[in-house]
């Protein structure tokens, strides 16, 4: 038995209803506009866009749920924010949804979005945990590592986020950048090899950043950072990192260019 | 606990986010050990009188009847509630949580707990804590 037909039901059930959501958030842009007051207008376009972003993002349209949680957040953000502004932000949910109906496909729309690197086999079975603060560059080192096969990983925007989630997730393999807001990406390689979060005083650590210099790199590893990756990167050279520490030896040799039999 | 395993109460005033944890439980392989029961307010889970017989609570940010997190964990704390809370949202990271002494879980991205092996690793702690996250 597929143990997705719910979720699959459920993403069938999303793709008919999102015709309907995208008509809604039309028709509160308008009726925003010939409100007296739009405070109802706008708890419910508030509402509706934390639902829907909701859905999305958790049966596979990633791309719409973000562009939904970033609408969200400027309603919430925006103290006085007028008819006007309002009516803008529920036309471009609608928008959003329409545009997605047009380019993703969604009679075919995966769960997850297909994968583009190939899978590690070493992977298979464990978690990671992806420690970056900025919002393009986190979600794709996610995403990349998902797709080489990790069964879960995680993303946390700070140090602090991350030891919470070192403590839930118990990673098999961390990624993380340096520079973070408060405690850095030393810090918690520190934490950790000093037996912060039992179980993980070893576990591989790839710090990622932007200083390229010699002493930067001799930190990191005298501290216990098991590969350091100078960003910007290749995803091609965070798979290359990943497969030396997690798959045996033979493997990784031979990826280096020496014949070996396995 | 029920015959059919832990039983979780899950808050959030859109009904199909109770199927979609039941849908990534059964694909984590937990439909036989987890079952859960839908609140679609902080007010339908408190009338009912059997509030604390949940073993978790999936609480998400957004409630018609709470501000935010701080409003609704000021409550469940008054309420004394005490069942180990998750706490969800479609975009976990930037809230400053006061625990109210409640054992809180996250806030976790719901995106994230779309991916069924963290949700088992995840119900795994809440349930036999190997430390104390936020308390």
């Amino acid at each position: 038995m597929d143990d997705n037909v719910r979720l699959l039901a459920l993403q069938q059930r999303l793709i008919k209803q999102l015709p309907d959501d995208s008509r809604t958030f039309a028709r509160l842009a308008r009726s925003c506009l010939v409100a007296d007051c739009v405070s109802r207008e706008q708890r419910e376009i508030a509402d509706y866009l934390h639902r829907l972003a909701g859905r999305c993002s958790q049966l596979g349209f990633d791309r719409l749920g973000q562009t939904l949680i970033l609408l969200e957040r400027r309603l919430e953000q925006t103290c006085e924010i007028g008819a006007q502004g309002l009516s803008e932000i529920a036309n471009a949910a609608s928008d959003a949804i329409d545009e997605t109906l047009i380019t993703d496909s969604p009679k075919i729309a995966p769960l997850r979005p297909p994968n583009r690197y190939t899978k590690i086999t070493a992977s298979v079975g464990k978690t990671a945990l992806v420690v970056e603060d900025d919002t393009e560059l986190g979600p794709l080192a996610r995403g990349a590592l998902s797709d080489m096969g990790f069964d879960a990983v995680r993303l946390a925007h700070s140090g602090e986020q991350a030891l919470s989630e070192c403590y839930i997730l118990k990673p098999d393999l961390i990624v993380c950048d340096w520079r973070l807001r408060k405690a850095s990406g030393l810090d918690l390689l520190k934490t950790l090899r000093a037996g912060g979060v039992a179980g993980l005083e070893s576990t591989p650590f790839i710090m990622l950043t932007r200083q390229n210099d010699k002493k930067s790199v001799q930190t990191a590893l005298r501290e216990g950072a098991d590969d350091f990756i100078v960003k910007p990167f290749a995803i091609q050279r965070l798979r290359v990192a990943v497969l030396r520490l997690l798959e045996p030896p033979a493997r990784a040799l031979d990826l280096d260019g020496d014949a070996l039999a396995v | 606990m029920t015959d059919r395993g832990l039983l979780a109460a899950v808050v959030d005033d859109d009904p199909i986010q109770v199927e979609i944890l039941r849908g990534i439980s059964e694909a984590a392989g937990m439909a036989d050990q987890l079952d859960f029961r839908a609140f679609r307010s902080l007010g339908d889970l408190l009338m009912g009188a059997g509030r604390n017989t949940f073993d978790l609570v999936f609480l998400d940010r957004r409630l018609p009847d709470s501000d935010g997190f701080a409003g609704a964990l000021a409550t469940l704390s008054q309420a004394q509630l005490q069942s180990p809370l998750i706490l969800m949202s479609a975009h976990a990271g930037r809230d400053v949580i006061r625990n109210y002494g409640l054992r809180l879980y996250g806030p976790i991205d719901k995106m994230e707990l779309a991916q069924p092996a963290y949700l088992k690793r995840l119900i795994s702690e809440v349930i036999s804590p190997t430390e104390q996250l936020h308390g």
